[in-house]
């Protein structure tokens, strides 16, 4: 009996495996031959050996295997379901863990305080910009723990996100940069306001909060910028229910978060905006007013087969590379924006505010910020970041 | 590449068998399964391969001059100057020159040397073949494929179990691939997978957890909690791999030995260590101990002897002080054992079992411990002399989130009951692999511990 009871076994687990390697190789060779034949050269470091070389391929066959792995969000999303299943509050994904806060929202733990030197580069590139005569901001966007985290995290859970910020900002302070922190500016805001229940990024209404802080902060260090189109009854507030189903619920499935609603931000004014995008040679320029030229409604809300969308903090324009935005209805200021995901709807609110905006993500342009300030010209640098951006060193600020 | 990673399950795994049992000849798989053993090594560190080249080529070398006849002891010793040597370069050095300049209060470079995974392994997979040859127990292999594919088969490559020449010589070239094997090693493979990335996985994220806390920040439960996730991590990580290589040996045809038979059903340290990581504690036994006279001796002789094991076992699992108390650790319960009739005592009553779980418990705090003074600071919150409390929320949390773990675990370290109907096990084996594959596909960088030895 047990012979055959181990054949069986046997036979089952080497079908799984032929079919899951079938399943996620076959469709997707092109994918794995670009990865070790051309996609590596983003691993090398410089100065690259011959095993540096090998190592470089590995890694990008190894990243193109994680993501496109037969039905990969499914093996996830059972997981999660059995995790929860055996009365686990904290999900753990093996690079990270994850839990759900009092509220019923969804947030990663941050569990150690570590930083990088990205928080002393911000200190030297407002250094340098102060010596240009540019009045230099950062904002910094906290991620979902508004409040007391021991109210709002399950009971033991272990969680350095307040420490992390507060260690970060107190070193941007000592260096001498002005910092609107979101954890004041946003405290009065109930929290299912400003986070989301299936996403990491803060939402619309919260961007919209800190585009606001920051035109009172440009025009309090002598920067013009119209504050009047920032406030919050200056805009339309237009909901779409159940329609948003962020990264940290796709991880875990409808079955255990269910797709939340979106809140948009339209302007009651009126505007015209010029807007280009720009990834490497690729450029895309539109015109119009804000709801046209700079919000992205229709893609970003379209719905899936499944009944919601993935897509919908791409509702104020893309991440790009670079985001030019020119408003010739708004003061005649210049404004350049270092930013992250969570600084993409923030830039595009304030391109209502000032007459030229250049937002750019360090992580994706080959300039470093010292080049951008020094070929746009600004009146103000804005720094938009979340405490990821300070834990890693792959952006480039300063001229090494 | 590591067992429990998407690309050794979905990419090298089937690939290799495929094309292994496609190839007929016996010299045509035995070449193939030595270079993907290769593939496999360089995959983790490319340049590493030919750290692990150099040792098979002079390995293979020295034996060829032992088995000559001439100069034997001349050749053995240049061989364990050579193996030893390499070794203690990439993982002693460091630690060597730290205490060297603590001593006499110089500032020596010390150099930053990473360690090629299993070099631990395979050194003293080849010293136990150089060994043999002199001894005349082992015959000398003069085809340098043949022992590069003893020492660089990929699933004993990186962590054990260790295996002497003597078991793998024959089994090279008359070894016979059957559907049972194969079928028996899918099964072992399966149930190893579970143990390491079911248990041993998720005990190590409690343990991580806790080990990275202020002690005084652990209460009493906290920490005995940890202590025991660590342990359980340790075990299933490691039999767990164990179970895999075996498992992945049997696919195909090899047949290695067993490394561990449920440890924790042993009721004295003696008896702990006939049954835990097995294959390093028979090497020790026939290549050190035995040299040095064994048991056979004065008491003083057998002390020393036992002393001079016991530390060098902690040595070699990390160039640490930690280590080394570890190792000392066991010294002192295996005189205790021997001198007091303690071990023969235990070994008649069921207390034994407390005994051997307490003890071992005990000590594998200090060798999970970053230092000597946290290990220090770890047992007094043990033992509740650090003024914390004996239970909080971090406690309540552990017990939430993986009290699950913990029981399992316990459950699992004894022997599967005989009674379960073998469908049952089948059934319960099959959904475990499937879970354990779940968490594969998650996706998760989840190295063995044992790589780091």
């Amino acid at each position: 009996m047990r012979k055959w009871v181990t054949r069986a076994l046997a036979a089952l687990f080497c079908a799984c495996v032929l079919f899951l390697c079938g399943m996620t190789f076959v469709p997707n060779l092109r994918e794995f031959g670009y990865a070790v034949f051309r996609r590596y050269a983003n691993y090398l470091p410089s100065n690259a050996t011959v095993f540096d070389n090998i190592s470089a391929r590995i890694s990008a066959f190894e990243d193109s295997l994680g993501n496109v792995f037969y039905k990969k969000e499914a093996f996830q999303q059972l997981n999660a379901s059995l995790q929860y299943a055996i009365g686990k509050q904290m999900l753990y994904f093996g690079d990270s863990t994850m839990v759900k806060l009092r509220g019923g929202q969804l947030y990663e733990l941050r569990q150690d305080e570590v930083l990088s030197e990205t928080v002393y580069d911000l200190v030297e590139l407002n250094a340098y910009c102060e010596s240009q005569g540019i009045p230099m901001v950062f904002v910094y966007a906290h991620t979902s723990l508004y409040g007391d985290s021991q109210e709002l995290l399950p009971v033991g859970a272990l969680d350095y996100n307040n420490e992390t910020a507060d260690k970060a900002l107190a070193i941007l302070r000592e260096g001498g940069v002005d910092v609107l922190d979101s954890r004041e500016f946003l405290r009065d805001y109930p929290l299912e306001d400003i986070i989301y229940y299936t996403d990491f990024h803060w939402t619309v209404p919260a961007a919209r909060e800190a585009a606001e802080q920051v035109g009172a902060w440009l025009n309090a260090n002598g920067v013009p910028a119209d504050e009047s189109v920032l406030a919050e009854d200056m805009y339309e507030k237009r909901v779409e229910e159940n329609i948003f189903f962020g990264r940290l619920g796709q991880r875990i499935g409808t079955k255990n978060i269910a797709p939340e609603d979106f809140a948009l931000l339209i302007p009651e004014f009126s505007s015209y905006i010029k807007v280009t995008h720009r990834e490497g040679e690729e450029e895309e320029v539109r015109e119009g007013a804000f709801e046209e030229a700079v919000m992205r409604v229709d893609e970003a809300m379209r719905r899936n087969d499944e009944g919601y969308s993935a897509n919908c903090y791409y509702a104020y324009g893309p991440h790009a590379w670079e985001s030019e935005y020119e408003n010739a209805s708004a003061p005649d200021s210049r404004v350049l924006v270092l930013k992250d995901s969570y600084g993409t709807p923030v830039a595009a609110f304030l391109s209502n505010a000032v007459g030229g905006l250049l937002a750019t993500d360090q992580r994706k342009t080959t300039l470093s910020a010292e080049d951008y300030v020094a070929q746009y010209q600004p009146d103000a640098v804005v720094v938009v970041y979340c405490q990821d951006m300070l834990r890693e060193k792959n952006y480039a600020f300063m001229d090494e | 590449m590591i067992f429990s990673s998407a690309s050794f399950l979905f990419a090298f795994l089937p690939c290799v068998a495929v094309v292994y049992y496609i190839l007929r000849s016996r010299l045509a798989r035995n070449v193939f399964l030595t270079l993907v053993s290769l593939f496999f090594y360089a995959w983790g560190e490319p340049w590493f391969v030919l750290v692990m080249l150099l040792s098979i080529v002079i390995n293979w070398f020295v034996a060829l001059r032992i088995g000559a006849g001439r100069h034997k002891k001349a050749w053995l010793v240049a061989g364990l100057v050579c193996d030893l040597g390499l070794l203690g370069v990439f993982k002693y050095l460091g630690f060597l020159m730290e205490n060297v300049n603590w001593v006499f209060r110089l500032s020596l470079p010390v150099p930053q040397i990473v360690l090629p995974i299993g070099i631990s392994f395979f050194t003293f997979q080849a010293i136990s073949y150089i060994i043999d040859v002199y001894r005349g127990e082992g015959r000398v292999q003069k085809n340098l494929m043949n022992v590069c594919l003893y020492i660089s088969f990929f699933p004993q490559l990186i962590a054990g179990p260790i295996v002497r020449y003597q078991t793998f010589d024959d089994q090279i070239t008359t070894r016979r691939e059957t559907l049972d094997d194969f079928c028996e090693g899918v099964r072992r493979f399966i149930l190893g997978l579970a143990k390491k990335v079911l248990l041993a996985n998720n005990l190590a994220a409690l343990a991580d957890t806790a080990f990275a806390m202020e002690t005084t920040e652990l209460s009493l439960v906290a920490t005995w909690l940890a202590a025991i996730a660590y342990l359980l991590q340790l075990y299933f990580d490691f039999s767990g791999y164990s179970d895999m290589a075996i498992g992945l040996a049997r696919m195909f045809g090899f047949h290695l030995l067993e490394n561990f038979q449920t440890p924790f059903i042993a009721r004295s340290i003696a008896g702990f260590w006939k049954r835990w990581h097995i294959s390093l504690t028979s090497w020790f036994r026939d290549y050190l101990y035995f040299p040095l006279g064994g048991s056979r001796v004065s008491k003083g002789r057998l002390v020393f002897n036992m002393g001079v094991v016991w530390l060098l076992t902690g040595l070699w699992h990390g160039a640490q002080w930690t280590y080394l108390a570890w190792g000392g650790v066991f010294f002192v319960l295996q005189v205790f054992e021997r001198f007091t009739g303690a071990g023969k005592w235990f070994e008649k009553h069921w207390i034994g079992h407390v005994y051997l779980c307490l003890m071992v418990l005990i000590a594998s705090v200090v060798s999970r411990a970053d230092s000597i003074p946290h290990a220090l600071a770890l047992y007094q919150s043990m033992f509740g002399l650090d003024g914390s409390a004996i239970f909080d929320n971090t406690a309540r949390m552990f017990l939430r989130e993986y009290g699950v773990f913990i029981a399992a675990g316990m459950l699992c370290c004894l022997p599967a009951p005989r009674r379960v109907p073998d469908a049952l096990r089948g059934v319960g084996l099959a959904a475990a692999g499937f879970v354990a594959i779940t968490y594969v596909v998650m996706g998760s960088y989840n190295p063995f511990i044992y790589f780091n030895f």
